[in-house]
């Protein structure tokens, strides 16, 4: 199995599930993501996923101004994206308890 | 954008994503780029294409993630820039012809200085440091060759002074104002 095409499908719930309760820009998510396991997934896919779920309404962008840098876009969750959070939280609990059903047996 | 602390590497790899993203908008393009140019601080520049890809692919795949359809073509782009670059280049020796012909200067100054601006605008980073200076020294020459003309015993050393005292931020000038892109 590609680990790769796993995380593509994946993705968009680990998103919102990283930025919920929190309020962070893109390259600092990227980062979150990676220590968390997520190793594989291309930084490129970050950055367009936030983008494609801000456009979606499901994440509010502010820009903030630095005086180290270039100034950064925050992201935070919506209430549409608490909601899609919490259905896509529902299908992939449902998907992985499915699939348990399916190879468990298999592997004892 | 301040990018005095990157590599010409990273401003080009800057440069290119940034061209090959023109139809977005300008909000959405500059956030990109700004958690780009935070990556960089923690990618060595030999790193850079292995941990992002090339330009071309890293813009790909920010598309698909995007849902994105089209955008410039990244050849026909590719194409503008050397055809550009090539004309830059070429037209430089005349560029210094001019700035050293004796009066021709006087009569083509001012048109000259002009095309200066446009070719560094045109031009990758070395060919603008060279359009510009040249642009500085051009007018610097004009205007202490006008002050040379009424003012017969004025001391060469001030006249090179002088020159030098308007050619440099003339020079600055033309190469900010040239660099200058619309977001």
């Amino acid at each position: 199995m590609d680990p790769s095409q796993v995380l593509k499908g994946v993705l968009d719930t680990a998103v919102l599930g990283a930025l919920r309760g929190r309020r962070t820009y893109g390259y600092d998510l990227v980062r979150l993501l990676r220590n968390l396991g997520f190793d594989e997934v291309a930084d490129a896919s970050v950055y367009g996923t936030l983008r494609r779920l801000h456009q979606a309404g499901f994440l509010t962008g502010e820009i903030v101004e630095s005086d180290a840098g270039p100034a950064r876009k925050y992201y935070t969750l919506t209430g549409a994206g608490e909601a899609e959070l919490e259905a896509s939280v529902k299908t992939w609990n449902d998907m992985v308890e499915a699939m348990n059903r399916i190879l468990v047996p298999a592997n004892e | 954008m301040n990018e005095s602390n990157l590599s010409s590497i990273q401003v080009h790899y800057l440069r290119r994503v940034e061209r090959l993203l023109a139809d977005l908008q300008s909000d959405d393009r500059m956030s990109l780029l700004a958690d780009l140019q935070d990556q960089f601080d923690e990618i060595g520049e030999s790193d850079l294409v292995d941990r992002l890809g090339t330009p071309e692919g890293f813009v790909e795949e920010y598309r698909r993630s995007a849902g994105i359809e089209g955008g410039p073509d990244p050849s026909a782009d590719s194409r503008s820039i050397s055809i550009a670059s090539v004309v830059s280049a070429l037209a430089l020796p005349l560029g210094v012809l001019v700035l050293f012909s004796f009066g021709g200067q006087m009569i083509l100054g001012p048109f000259v200085v002009v095309a200066e601006w446009f070719l560094a605008r045109i031009s990758p980073r070395p060919l603008r440091i060279a359009w510009s200076v040249l642009a500085g020294a051009l007018v610097g020459e004009i205007v202490v060759i006008m002050i040379g003309a009424y003012l017969f015993s004025i001391d060469r050393a001030v006249l090179v002074t002088l020159w030098a005292l308007i050619a440099a931020p003339i020079a600055v000038f033309v190469y900010r104002t040239s660099s200058a892109r619309p977001s």
